[in-house]
């Protein structure tokens, strides 16, 4: 397989396993679906809406989002926000993602300084 | 109203369950219009049918969107595959065994003639590739129902001990000493057989003279030909094997196909003329313990060929 193709999928692999934090991280405010794409899209963190839209039924499903249609202007839209258990799955993976940024950075510049 | 964001809207909630169809309809539709407004603004002009295009090929095939909404679908999962591969293994060598003693009958049944045997094996044949069909496509039938039954059926996963393992038997090594006697028995037997058949027999010493009683008959050398063509065939598998150090799969399927061969001639040989006799007794059926021993060695390389390979 093409070496950029490989670096592709390892990359989308990558965003994939940290999407729900970003999701959660991002719906202390609420926000709809599209608002949300944009609002991550201009954090340099772009997500189809494929992937974030079923994302967010599932997270509600779990409970760990809130949503409610609203209509603003002539359009229904619906806004999610992070529930009181996403707030604490939240604060877990936060913590998660702190433990693994340490061993990261420990393992990475050890590699860096031995090669 | 018939607009293409209307389409693509139905399109997509069609692929859904009714449950949740509107819902994700209207979210879509939402979406899409939010996306419209926004590139509007951002192109500067109103809202056209080439940005509706655009947006709409950017949000990617209705059935693509549709699927995301929905869990993976499998005829069999893969919680039920490993039972799955287990009992096609199962059902495919009983199958396989029914087969073989339907040749056998089929065989015995036949006319006399070489020809009517191969018609009769061919037959049997074509008998096992419909009965494997059926089989496979009966037990894929019944998982997939199950599959539909218990979409989340949980398999027990059993307290396990690694010293139960099963110890790791390397089916490609070859057994060189077993090979080698192999090769030399046979060439011996080319040589016995096709040279001095005279000495096939019992020898007995009466009255200080030796007296000796062929054991083959006229009817033997019928099937020689054909017993040379196996020998052969066996010898060059061997040396073949011998040179490359490891069995290989095509290796392995064509000592399958010459022991099948090898069955084939000698249910013939054991269920026409007699090929053997000793003092005037047909004692053929001697061969039916050779068919025995080949059928064994068969089945287990087959179980050896079939559990290495990925059903």
């Amino acid at each position: 397989m093409d070496k950029e193709v490989i670096l592709e999928n390892v990359v989308l692999e990558m965003r994939r396993g940290v999407i729900v934090l970003v999701v959660l991280s991002q719906l202390g405010e609420e926000q709809y679906g599209y608002s949300l794409i944009k609002r991550l899209a201009e954090k340099d963190m772009k997500v189809d809406q494929g992937t974030l839209y079923p994302l967010l039924r599932r997270l509600e499903s779990q409970g760990l989002l809130e949503s409610e249609w609203r209509v603003e202007g002539s359009r229904p839209r619906r806004y999610y926000r992070i529930s009181k258990a996403g707030q604490d799955v939240l604060r877990s993976l936060k913590g998660e993602w702190d433990g693994l940024v340490k061993s990261l950075g420990a393992l990475l510049n050890k590699d860096r300084r031995t090669s | 109203m018939d607009t293409l964001i209307e389409r693509y809207v139905r399109e997509v909630g069609q692929q859904l369950p009714k449950k949740i169809r509107s819902d994700i309809e209207s979210e879509i539709r939402s979406s899409l219009e939010d996306a419209l407004d926004d590139r509007a603004q951002e192109i500067g002009r109103a809202v056209d049918q080439a940005m509706i295009l655009e947006i709409l090929t950017d949000f990617g095939p209705p059935e693509k969107v549709a699927a995301s909404y929905l869990p993976e679908k499998y005829l069999i999962g893969p919680k039920l595959y490993p039972a799955f591969s287990m009992i096609m293994r199962i059902v495919l060598s009983i199958v396989a065994a029914v087969s073989l003693f339907g040749l056998i009958v089929a065989v015995n049944k036949t006319g006399p003639t070489f020809g009517d045997y191969l018609a009769a094996v061919a037959g049997q044949l074509a008998e096992f590739a419909v009965s494997a069909v059926m089989a496979l496509g009966n037990v894929v039938l019944i998982f997939a129902i199950l599959q539909w039954a218990l979409p989340d059926v949980k398999v027990k996963v059993k307290q396990w001990d690694p010293l139960a393992l099963k110890a790791v038997r390397d089916r490609d090594r070859i057994k060189i000493g077993e090979l080698l006697f192999d090769t030399a028995a046979t060439i011996g037997a080319i040589l016995l057989f096709n040279f001095l058949p005279q000495y096939v027999g019992s020898f007995a010493r009466s009255w200080g003279e030796w007296s000796h009683t062929s054991l083959l008959t006229p009817a033997f050398f019928e099937y020689l030909p054909w017993l040379n063509g196996i020998w052969v065939l066996a010898i060059l598998l061997n040396i073949f094997v011998l040179r490359r150090g490891r069995w290989q799969t095509a290796t392995h399927w064509l000592a399958v196909a010459r022991s099948l061969f090898g069955i084939v001639i000698l249910v013939a040989m054991a269920s026409g003329e007699p090929v053997f006799q000793l003092y005037s007794v047909d004692v053929s059926q001697i061969l039916w313990v050779i068919i025995l021993v080949i059928g064994i060695g068969l089945a287990r390389r087959l179980n050896s060929i079939l559990k290495g390979a990925t059903l």
